[in-house]
């Protein structure tokens, strides 16, 4: 599955099962693609579409897009570091907004685990267009470990490179 | 920061029942704005797009996060609309959000209210909540900044 990155959100979740009814998410919905995903870390294309805009005097992605896809990926970040996926929920998602995103440009996203605890695991995630250098926003944000459900998607991924 | 241009909210702020129809990413998720006797409600009805991981399912985090949002958006214009109202009169932009996920949010129908916390010249710090079947446990909470009026020299 990992030979032919980059691979849509949407595809992704179909080829490892986790699409039930051909439902495929938000992230599935908002056509992100998945573009890295290795020990290193992850990053993921969010490709401009209309109907992301936040306000068309301004002519700006809207703020809410940006916690969802910093959500997304502070929390596969935990996933790609774990010894044996298991199930997370997010307990806190703090945004920075440090600058507007300009309707036209395609949002890249990555993150990082800085810690996986017994309990808690510690992420941070970032948002930036055109430069890495200059995000348009940051996040931090805490999850809990061992919650109910099955392990996100991304898990079975992940233990298939292994493999 | 952002563009010279006005925003297109400039239009709709004298009704909240507008609000999200003019934010197309809001309208998008489906997110609607009212008032009743207790100030701004806001709902954001279930729909499958609005799921994270459908396997469970649940609705995304940062849609939780984005209602919330929203909410506390709509709760700073419907004060600023008070014309008697001393403070800050531009279309809110968001600064930080942070949001606390107290419970799973299950696929239905969510609903949220706003607090506005301090409502100045410059800066709005609201707390939003929402839930879903009973208020009295709310599924997120969310502590929102925004800017009302643009900075001086020194910004």
């Amino acid at each position: 599955m990992f030979d032919d990155l980059p691979i849509s959100w949407a595809e992704f979740r179909r080829r490892s099962g986790r699409a039930p009814n051909g439902h495929v998410g938000v992230m599935g919905e908002l056509g992100a693609m998945i573009e890295r995903l290795d020990a290193d870390g992850i990053r993921v294309r969010v490709p401009f579409q209309p109907t992301i805009v936040g306000d068309t005097g301004w002519n700006v992605v809207h703020s809410g897009l940006l916690m969802i896809l910093l959500d997304s990926l502070c929390g596969i970040s935990i996933i790609q570091k774990m010894a044996a996926p298991s199930p997370i929920a997010t307990l806190d998602l703090r945004v920075d907004y440090l600058r507007a995103v300009p309707a036209g440009e395609d949002l890249y996203v990555t993150a990082n685990c800085h810690k996986i605890g017994r309990n808690v695991a510690f992420t941070t995630g970032t948002i930036y267009t055109n430069d890495p250098e200059d995000p348009a926003a940051i996040a931090n944000g805490s999850f809990m470990l061992g919650t109910a459900g099955d392990p996100p998607p991304m898990a079975t991924m992940l233990k298939g490179q292994g493999a | 920061m952002t563009s010279k241009n006005a925003s297109n909210l400039e239009v709709v702020t004298g009704d909240i029942a507008g609000l999200f129809d003019a934010i197309p990413f809001a309208h998008w998720l489906g997110l609607m704005a009212g008032k009743d006797s207790d100030g701004v409600l806001c709902r954001m009805p279930f729909a499958q797009r609005l799921i994270g991981n459908p396997n469970l399912p649940a609705l995304h985090g940062g849609i939780v996060a984005t209602f919330l949002e929203a909410t506390a958006l709509a709760v700073v214009v419907d004060a600023q609309n008070n014309p008697d109202a001393r403070c800050g009169k531009e279309i809110p932009r968001v600064i930080s959000t942070t949001v606390d996920y107290l419970r799973p949010a299950g696929p239905k129908d969510t609903f949220a209210r706003a607090e506005i916390i301090r409502l100045g010249t410059r800066l709005a710090t609201v707390v939003a909540t929402a839930w879903q079947d009973d208020l009295s446990r709310p599924v997120a909470r969310a502590n929102c900044h925004f800017l009302v009026a643009s900075g001086g020299k020194a910004s």
